[in-house]
């Protein structure tokens, strides 16, 4: 599937940079590098490769080989490539380079890294960043030798990020009647004009990765994995069995592949009308949002009759899938799906024309295209600003590459821009889906005979409504040794300060919105410097 | 309609009609796959704790209580309702319902639980299985009758007996 | 003749709150949904009249403003009434200009009062709407009267109809639309923008009030730009404010429908379009009174 010169290509960059291993399987490329030369080796693969950064993995690897590793992972799309870049740190001294000058969308995974594993990064400022502030120091949740029910006893502390000179400052959050998940905003306003943003999270951070290392079982934690996120859980659950499959080579049947890739694309239509319905709820257009959560309506109920659950589908398991798609529920797809693609069409056609929301869409929220490849952002932020890339094309998994589907990118890189992708996008999914079912292979739904190594490393993605997922596993015994995600989310919260900065404050909900956030999943802080006059405590969605 | 065109998201709403239910009066929509609240089938449940096993967040647990007792509880509060006790169920006890209005003012009534007598060992008495897991092993493989009547214990100490008396060495132990 | 006045009032003072209900219902069609009973914001107003009675923190002079509006604003719905079916002054049409914009200016002056940010942003908010739409409102105020010679209920016998004279009343109808806080104009409330902005800190009896005082203006300036209209087809002064009211309800449920078909603006982008709207109105409104048309 991938050309050999290109993996040659890869040894050979690999190789002359310094990389003391080199090893190649499927569609990844394992890289194991030096501290000293992996910065080195990351600058080429981010800009002269012209890769993108998916995330990093910190891992306790001492009951293995006695040392703490670092897994860069990044991401050659146009070559449906990954690339996995090991460094080893010892665990007394465990220091790693920092490389988020080099890849400023690698900023928050070392301090999530830092924070949970104890991986020092040299070259950055580090602080604080996942935990609670008054969190022990010198105790990392993700280390092997933590207990996953081991509770320090924390004081209580405050939200503030930093104290504002002026004396208009509410501390509101992350509890508050007008805010729909717990996360702190902190916009600095001038007049009606924001010129500075700051952002705290992890109010809701799980520990789901170190539950799923401990406490459970692989199969059990499919289900887990599908509690990740409340509106694109069954993607993560895809994400996760998925890369249990290829680190275990199991072939899933065909069959199961395509009911994965139907209900994925189920789940997009349903995301993308809720969100379009929110966007028109923070405009004030809350006929627009009734009605877009009514053609919603529909596709929930499609999905629960598909699956047995209107969300949190449960369908999924390592080998295949549990339910299968008869022909009576087939047509009832189409049918649906007929209704859905009708109402929705006239729906985007008469919200369009309402002026005032055409208005506040356009020119607000911008994120340039080189801010956003230097942010690696994902999904339809990065399809709003230019960047052509879905991992639904770019390395197919379940039955995408039976489909075609045209992958829609705008360059404004405002809010209309990711408006329209995500519009483009519920149609290419009803298409998606009515391929599939057309082609959908006559057989088993789930693999005979599965066994999982101890030991096996794999990584793979799925496409999301709000961008890629990407999970990394280490295999283990009866469970995974490390089961590392990352949600969407996480790598678009970043371009938000640059969408925000000099916007007009009534804006700046839809802005928010537009990167389509989802903060259970996701969860981080996010701190920037400078700024003043007012404090203000930002209500947002869901 | 040209600039007026967003009127015509009335003619859409007359389209649509009215969609909301006036729930609880009105029946919910429900599909016909809908995965609901479990239904355990105390007659047929051996007490093999598959489900317990199977089961993600811990709704279904097994516990040794009071004199000779096994029980298999179910707290609906930590259901998932993902089924996959019913997948794994060898008697096909578990059934699944469409049943999804369970909230109470009594926690209580989120508990159920199915009490197991634990077969008892015919050499040493001590406390092993259930009486209906050891009468399905006996069942479904008549060859077991030897020594499914003694505690795993007993069992291991008969082998290791066995195997002494073959090699005429000592044992272990 | 009073005994009509009368009835009017009451009428005046209850019916805003159950056409509120009656514009949540047609909301709730343009949703398809069911939505609530058409007694609905009465139930809210007295349930929060029920509630306990919370003065928010930092607040100063709320409480006698959120009355005195709330006065202010009964006291021009009854002198309007009054002075429809038996004027008080030659000036009344002044006198009920003046208590307009002390009526807004009272109703304005309490968020304002809040120490709270939203609050106060939703108040700037609407500070810089009134500057456009109260400069508009007197303004159009004074050239009806200069136009019809109207300058109170008693002198309404001479008017007659001429297109200048509608187009003022035309745009006193948006005026009466904008400053009703309806979408696209509810930009001081605007809940997921700024909390609800200049709602946010009132509760209880405190959010009564407010929400009536709200409906009661809501109320009046549609019968304000109604009765202007009227005048110059009916002369007698009981049947004008009948047929009023009558319009006022007709006009209420046409703004409902127009709120919930638009999407909400932003200060910069509702002043600088009313301001073009009005000058643009206003403009050929003189150019036609010159040119007689």
């Amino acid at each position: 599937m991938v050309n050999k010169q290109i993996i040659d290509n890869y040894r050979e960059l690999a190789l002359s940079l310094g990389a003391s291993d080199f090893a190649h399987s499927g569609d990844t490329v394992y890289i194991v590098v030096d501290r000293e030369r992996l910065r080195g080796l990351a600058e080429a693969l981010y800009w002269k490769k012209n890769c993108y950064f998916r995330t990093c993995a910190a891992t306790d690897e001492t009951k293995i080989n006695g040392f703490l590793a670092l897994y860069h992972i990044f991401g050659d799309d146009r070559n449906g490539l990954n690339i996995v870049v090991k460094t080893y740190t010892e665990p007394n001294n465990p220091v790693i380079p920092s490389i988020s000058d080099i890849v400023p969308a690698a900023d928050w995974c070392e301090l999530e890294a830092y924070d949970l594993v104890g991986v020092e990064f040299s070259g950055r400022k580090l602080y604080r960043f996942m935990l609670p502030p008054t969190w022990p120091k010198g105790l990392y949740p993700l280390r092997k030798d933590t207990p996953y029910n081991y509770r320090p006893g924390l004081p209580v502390s405050g939200e503030r990020i930093s104290e504002s000179p002026v004396s208009a400052v509410v501390p509101v959050g992350p509890y508050h009647p007008a805010l729909h998940e717990p996360e702190y905003f902190e916009l600095y306003v001038e007049g009606e004009k924001v010129v500075d943003v700051k952002y705290r999270g992890f109010h809701v951070h799980r520990g789901i990765e170190k539950l799923a290392e401990t406490r459970m079982t692989y199969q059990q934690i499919n289900f887990l994995a599908e509690r990740i996120c409340g509106i694109c859980g069954f993607e993560h659950s895809v994400c996760y069995a998925q890369t249990v499959e290829k680190a275990a080579k199991i072939d899933v049947p065909e069959r199961a592949l395509f009911i994965r890739s139907i209900v994925l694309e189920v789940e997009r239509i349903h995301s993308h009308l809720l969100w379009i319905g929110v966007a028109a709820h923070l405009l004030g257009y809350d006929t627009g949002f009734m009605h877009s959560w009514r053609i919603r309506e529909l596709v929930m109920y499609l999905a629960e009759l598909l699956t047995g659950s209107r969300k949190t589908y449960g369908i999924n398991l390592i080998g295949g899938v549990r339910k299968d798609i008869n022909e009576e529920k087939k047509k009832k797809i189409l049918e649906t799906l007929e209704l859905v693609e009708k109402d929705f069409k006239k729906l985007v056609d008469t919200m369009l024309g309402v002026p005032e929301l055409v208005k506040r869409l356009k020119g607000t929220g911008i994120l340039p295209r080189e801010e956003a490849r230097k942010l690696s952002v994902v999904g339809p932020v990065a399809r709003g600003s230019g960047l052509d890339r879905d991992i639904r094309r770019d390395l197919p998994y379940a039955a995408y590459s039976y489909a075609e589907f045209k992958v829609p990118v705008y360059d404004d890189g405002d809010n209309l821009s990711r408006l329209l992708v995500r519009v483009d996008e519920v149609l290419g999914s009803i298409s998606i889906i009515r391929q599939l079912l057309d082609q959908l292979p006559r057989g088993e739904i789930m693999a005979e005979d599965i066994e999982i190594p101890e030991g096996r490393i794999a990584t793979s993605s799925v496409e999301a409504p709000r961008g890629e997922n990407v999970h990394f596993i280490i295999t283990g015994r009866g469970k995974p040794y490390r089961w590392r995600i990352r949600a969407p989310t996480y790598q678009n919260i970043p371009a938000l300060k640059i969408m925000l900065e000099g916007e007009n404050l009534a804006d700046a909900p839809l802005t928010i919105a537009s990167i389509d956030p989802c903060f259970s999943c996701t969860d981080r802080i996010y701190v920037i410097r400078g700024g003043n006059r007012y404090r203000m405590i930002l209500p947002r969605r869901y | 309609m040209g600039k007026l065109g967003f009127v015509k998201i009335l003619v859409i709403a007359a389209e649509a009609g009215r969609v909301t239910r006036k729930y609880p009066y009105e029946p919910p929509l429900v599909s016909s796959d809908f995965r609901g609240k479990i239904e355990i089938d105390e007659t047929k449940c051996i007490g093999c704790g598959s489900c317990v096993l199977a089961c993600p967040p811990n709704a279904l647990v097994m516990s040794d209580e009071g004199e000779g007792y096994r029980v298999l509880k179910y707290f609906v509060g930590r259901c998932i309702f993902c089924w996959r006790c019913i997948d794994v169920c060898p008697v096909d006890a578990i059934k699944g319902t469409r049943e999804f209005e369970l909230a109470t003012d009594n926690v209580e009534d989120l508990d159920e639980a199915v009490i197991h007598k634990r077969a008892s060992c015919t050499e040493c008495n001590g406390l092993y299985s259930t009486v209906k897991q050891k009468a399905y092993v006996m069942e479904k493989a008549p060859i077991t009758e030897n020594y499914v009547d003694k505690c795993p214990e007993c069992r291991r100490n008969k082998l290791l007996r066995a195997f002494e008396k073959r090699r005429g060495g000592e044992s272990l132990e | 003749m009073i005994e009509i006045a009368g009835v009017s009032i009451l009428v005046a003072l209850f019916i805003p709150t159950l056409l509120d209900g009656v514009e949540r219902k047609i909301r709730a069609r343009i949703h398809s949904r069911i939505g609530p009973p058409i007694l609905q914001t009465w139930y809210d107003v007295l349930k929060l009249f029920g509630k306990d009675f919370f003065v928010p923190a930092n607040a100063v002079h709320t409480v006698m403003l959120l009355f005195m509006s709330l006065a202010i604003q009964i006291l021009l719905i009854g002198y309007t009434c009054i002075a429809v079916v038996a004027p008080i002054t030659p000036y009344d049409l002044v006198v009920i200009a003046v208590l307009a914009i002390i009526s807004q200016a009272a109703f304005i002056s309490i968020p304002l009062t809040i120490a709270n940010p939203f609050s106060i942003i939703g108040a700037s908010r609407e500070i810089v709407l009134m500057l456009v739409n109260e400069g508009a409102f007197l303004a159009l105020v004074g050239l009806y009267a200069y136009y019809t010679g109207i300058t109170a209920f008693s002198s309404i016998g001479g008017a007659s109809p001429t297109l200048y004279t509608l187009l003022t009343i035309f745009a006193l109808y948006i005026f009466s639309y904008v400053a009703s806080s309806r979408i696209p104009f509810d930009i001081a409330e605007a809940e997921p923008e700024i909390a609800s902005g200049l709602l946010i800190e009132l509760s209880g009896p405190l959010l009564g009030v407010f929400l009536y005082t709200l409906h009661l203006k809501r109320f009046f300036f549609k019968l304000f730009a109604s009765l202007l209209l009227l005048a110059l087809f009916i002369k007698t002064g009981a049947l004008l404010l009948a047929s009023s009211i009558v319009l006022t309800i007709v006009l209420w449920l046409v703004y409902a429908v127009i709120a919930n078909i638009l999407g909400r603006s932003r200060v910069d982008l509702a002043s600088i379009t009313l301001l073009k709207a009005y000058l643009v109105i206003i403009a050929l409104s003189v150019l036609g009174y010159f040119l007689e048309v």
